[in-house]
């Protein structure tokens, strides 16, 4: 996606708020940037629109339409970069190594996910692989928190999904870190009779940051922890618990959860080898030029 | 006569709200056995910083402020996290937490902290109730400023001897939609005008596109421009009708990973 923005000479911002991680940076030779959002852009150091358009934003959006509608016939020059972002997205989706990857576990959900059901992820190494493979149709049905980024939110954050649309699939996608910082709501979402599964991604550790460690090339220290049995720590409460041992089980596991109601634990091992090959190598090959800003 | 947790309650019920998420203490006890006769849903949580991330989320999903309800000191200040949660995600959430008596002090400086202070920072209005007559319009108050452009967190402090106060009965402030103005004739002009010269546009939806109000006007945009677009992560899903219009598929590029294009993540 870098590459598109990087190409870029002109980027309608619609609703950016700079609470978020820069998703591209302005400089002095462009892109050129409007901004429509309901209240004007804040200036930052990376984001400096040349025109803004403030307002309510749907209405005003039609408007703006009407003014462009048809005599646009360089709309499309971006297109074709679209074959080559969606292939880097469903790379190794399907493949089959054991701990799964990342971008396995993106898929599998997906799956068993329908387009109005929703995915609440807490914060950790994934959010990353979710906000980067998983594709959604529906506003508001991957719940991700990217401006204060706090761990803890994502279980309580699918129980509230899940009291508001009863009737929709809720998943709340935790690492171990993260779940355990507020699995005490596992009791409450069992005394709620709620319809929820969480899925705990457990790598034994803070695996985020243990990442960042080494791609600062620091060595391997003090970001590593034990779990409790994830299955027995389900049953506790009253819920339902399940350890995914092989891959093919993913798919089911979930899918009988779902069918089956009330709340559902399931824990799966996670390799993040993948981190440092996408995240890191990938881009800066691709990317030679940025690589250096 | 109505005493003020009566006043707090009518008032909560007044705005639509259906449930209230928290852990009580002393200080709050009649507020508690004011929602004990009304329709309100009290749903207890284990933390009351679990409570306060599902009342922001109720915000992000519905528009609509999600209550919760802590008592003093240690109470309040487990909303924090979520309190800049909600702030920073833009997500309008109404907390309330008790205090000690403000007409009086029997137990000297015991659990007292400046928990209006410790809240400043972290939301959009802070408020310590001084009257129960002034409940009604306080509340509403706090309603329009949490849901109001940016959307955020409000926090009102309600000390126990103003929850219990009696007073002649205080009638509640009338609600009416309030529109938000349409951009200028002059920006949209000035906009259309880059927009046709631009040669590789591309169009970025961010996390105020998610709001539950944006939704409308955005695939037509997408759709009227022609212009391909990606998304924030807070962004994602803006533009419906992936699931029936291959159109809108065809014009997604991506999410973009919240990655600088640099040589170490930041």
């Amino acid at each position: 996606m870098h590459e598109a923005v990087d190409k870029a000479d002109l980027i309608i911002a619609i609703g950016h708020d700079t609470i978020e991680k820069p998703p591209f940076i302005m400089g002095p030779k462009g892109p050129k940037v409007i901004h429509v959002s309901y209240s004007p852009a804040n200036v930052e150091q990376v984001y400096f629109p040349d025109a803004e358009v403030v307002g309510d934003v749907g209405p005003s959006l039609e408007l703006l339409a009407d003014r462009v509608e048809g005599k646009l016939p360089n709309a499309a020059a971006l297109l074709s970069l679209r074959e080559g972002i969606l292939g880097r997205i469903t790379d190794r989706a399907t493949e089959s190594r054991w701990p799964p990857t990342p971008q396995r576990i993106v898929h599998d959900v997906r799956k068993v996910i329908p387009a109005d059901g929703i995915v609440a992820l807490d914060n950790g190494m994934y959010k990353i692989w979710f906000a980067r493979n998983y594709r959604t149709f529906v506003a508001n049905t991957l719940l991700l928190d990217n401006a204060l980024a706090t761990m803890g939110a994502g279980l309580p954050s699918a129980m509230m999904a899940s009291i508001l649309y009863p009737k929709r699939r809720v998943m709340a996608v935790c690492g171990d870190g993260g779940f355990m910082m507020n699995s005490q709501e596992m009791e409450t979402a069992v005394r709620l009779k709620l319809n929820l599964v969480v899925l705990i991604l457990d790598d034994g550790a803070y695996g985020m940051i243990r990442w960042k460690q080494a791609v600062d090339d620091f060595p391997d220290f003090g970001l590593k922890f034990g779990n409790p049995d994830f299955v027995k720590y389900a049953e506790s409460y009253g819920a339902k618990g399940a350890r995914v041992e092989t891959l093919d089980d993913l798919i089911p596991t979930l899918e009988a959860a779902f069918t089956s109601g009330g709340v559902h634990l399931i824990a799966v091992p996670i390799d993040y080898s993948e981190n440092m090959r996408v995240l890191v190598d990938e881009l800066r090959s691709r990317m030679p030029a940025a690589a250096s800003t | 006569m109505t005493k003020g947790s009566d006043l707090l309650v009518a008032a909560l019920e007044h705005e639509g709200v259906e449930r209230i998420f928290g852990v009580p203490g002393e200080e709050n006890l009649d507020v508690v056995e004011s929602l004990r006769n009304s329709k309100i849903q009290l749903v207890l949580t284990r933390h009351e910083q679990a409570a306060a991330f599902m009342a922001a989320t109720h915000g992000r999903l519905t528009g609509k402020p999600g209550v919760c309800i802590a008592t003093l000191g240690p109470g309040a200040l487990n909303f924090s996290t979520g309190a800049a949660y909600a702030h920073l995600g833009a997500m309008p959430m109404l907390m309330i937490t008790g205090q000690k008596a403000i007409m009086s002090s029997r137990q000297a400086r015991f659990q007292i902290v400046d928990v209006i202070a410790s809240m400043k920072p972290l939301t959009k209005l802070t408020r310590q109730i001084v009257s129960a007559a002034s409940i009604p319009t306080l509340v509403r108050d706090a309603f329009r400023v949490a849901m109001e452009e940016r959307p955020g967190p409000v926090h009102l402090e309600l000390p126990e001897d103003i929850a219990g106060e009696e007073v002649e009965d205080v009638p509640m402030v009338p609600i009416h939609p309030i529109e938000i103005p349409v951009a200028h004739r002059a920006a949209l002009d000035r906009a259309a005008e880059i927009i046709l010269r631009a040669e590789r546009p591309l169009i970025m939806l961010g996390a105020a596109a998610s709001r539950p109000r944006s939704t409308f006007g955005l695939a037509g945009f997408v759709r009227r421009t022609g212009i391909p677009y990606f998304n924030t992560q807070m962004g994602k899903g803006t533009v419906p009708g992936g699931t029936n219009s291959t159109w809108e598929r065809l014009h997604c590029l991506s999410a973009i990973t919240c990655m600088k294009p640099s040589t170490r993540p930041i």
